[in-house]
């Protein structure tokens, strides 16, 4: 009987586990993956992912030449429960000026942006590769 | 819903033990729900984009059918296949994968390896027909291989979202009532205990003084 609760607890820390092993293990700036021939990210389960060069070409197009080398790719895109259902921050203040530029939304310089599942269904249709999910780093802390 | 508990000692280290694990259990809960919302989202969307590739490709597949019979009748079935052979390796498809919140898929992406108007094929014996051909069949191609990544998206998402729902499932109905049980059930065995140990200790305290007496 012990072994088998040991077992539901392992179960439970397994799946927190998984729950990002798909993030890259180091993100690449815009510059770098344009120069590369075919564009992909080592991810912390050992797999590529490949990235659509026509969504760097469109990031490349709204983005000032100047952040080319401080832009990351994937952009992450973290769930934040606390601001509503659906809600999903950008914290990165480069990231936030090219989604909002994307998007069409007024944003402050220098802040991050909130955005909601109608804008976020809309990110996702243009950007699906050089976008990522991540889950709140609060949420997994409190795991912990 | 299950009622059921867990066969528990019962004793407090335990007791602490089962908080430590449901307070787990329902942050775990939350994030797979979490995780499931994001993955039907995801879902719905792409479903979306396919239905519109689908019916894209349905009318290309038409038009190129039509433009194909005209290249047929006007050259004939010798003259369209050696063309055919002179345009070699007009594009190519690279292949990867590519992970969308955790769900691994394939990674299609169509690259023309030249321009059809930079490089048409020989004036003799072409009409516009045939160039107009071979630029539907190079979209045509493209189309395809990108409906082909979403159709397999949807069948990859599709299943991730039964598996993340039944797991959901089992913590919100099974595992979490059953927890939360075996703690209530815990909690009112440590007060039992210390209701007989206060009546023991009035029944010990009320023999001591009629001794005394």
């Amino acid at each position: 009987m012990i072994e088998r609760r040991d077992i539901l607890e392992e179960y439970l820390r397994h799946e927190l586990r998984l729950i990002h092993s798909y993030l890259p293990y180091h993100r690449k700036t815009l510059g770098q993956l344009l120069l590369e021939k075919y564009p992909r990210i080592l991810l912390r389960d050992g797999t590529y992912h490949y990235i659509k060069r026509r969504e760097l070409e469109l990031l490349a197009s709204i983005t000032p030449k100047e952040y080319w080398s401080k832009l990351k790719i994937p952009i992450l895109l973290e769930v934040a429960p606390e601001y509503g259902e659906g809600a999903i921050v950008i914290r990165d203040p480069i990231e936030a000026m090219v989604i909002a530029k994307l998007l069409g939304i007024k944003h402050s310089e220098g802040e991050q942006l909130i955005i909601y599942r109608p804008q976020v269904a809309e990110l996702r249709s243009k950007l699906p590769t050089t976008t990522q999910y991540v889950f709140s780093v609060r949420i997994l802390s409190e795991i912990k | 819903m299950s009622q059921a508990i867990l066969r528990v000692r019962p004793t407090k280290i335990e007791l602490i033990r089962l908080k430590r694990r449901l307070a787990l259990a329902k942050r775990v809960h939350k994030i797979l729900r979490e995780r499931l919302m994001i993955l039907i989202s995801e879902y719905l969307n792409n479903l979306k984009i396919a239905i519109k590739l689908r019916n894209q490709v349905k009318e290309e597949l038409t038009e190129l059918y039509t433009i194909s019979n005209i290249a047929f009748s006007i050259h004939g079935v010798d003259e369209l296949e050696s063309l055919s052979k002179l345009t070699t390796q007009p594009f190519e498809i690279i292949t990867g994968t590519q992970s969308i919140i955790g769900v691994r898929t394939a990674y299609l992406e169509f690259k023309s390896k030249f321009k059809v108007q930079e490089k048409p094929l020989p004036l003799i014996s072409t009409t516009i027909t045939v160039e107009e051909l071979r630029q539907k069949a190079l979209k045509l191609i493209e189309n395809l291989s990108e409906l082909a990544e979403k159709e397999k998206l949807l069948e990859l998402l599709g299943r991730e979202i039964a598996r993340t729902k039944r797991r959901v499932n089992v913590l919100e109905y099974m595992f979490i009532p059953k927890l939360q049980a075996t703690i209530k059930y815990l909690q009112m065995k440590f007060e039992e205990r210390e209701r007989e140990e206060k009546t023991r200790l009035k029944r010990v305290k009320v023999v001591l003084s009629r001794r005394r007496a």
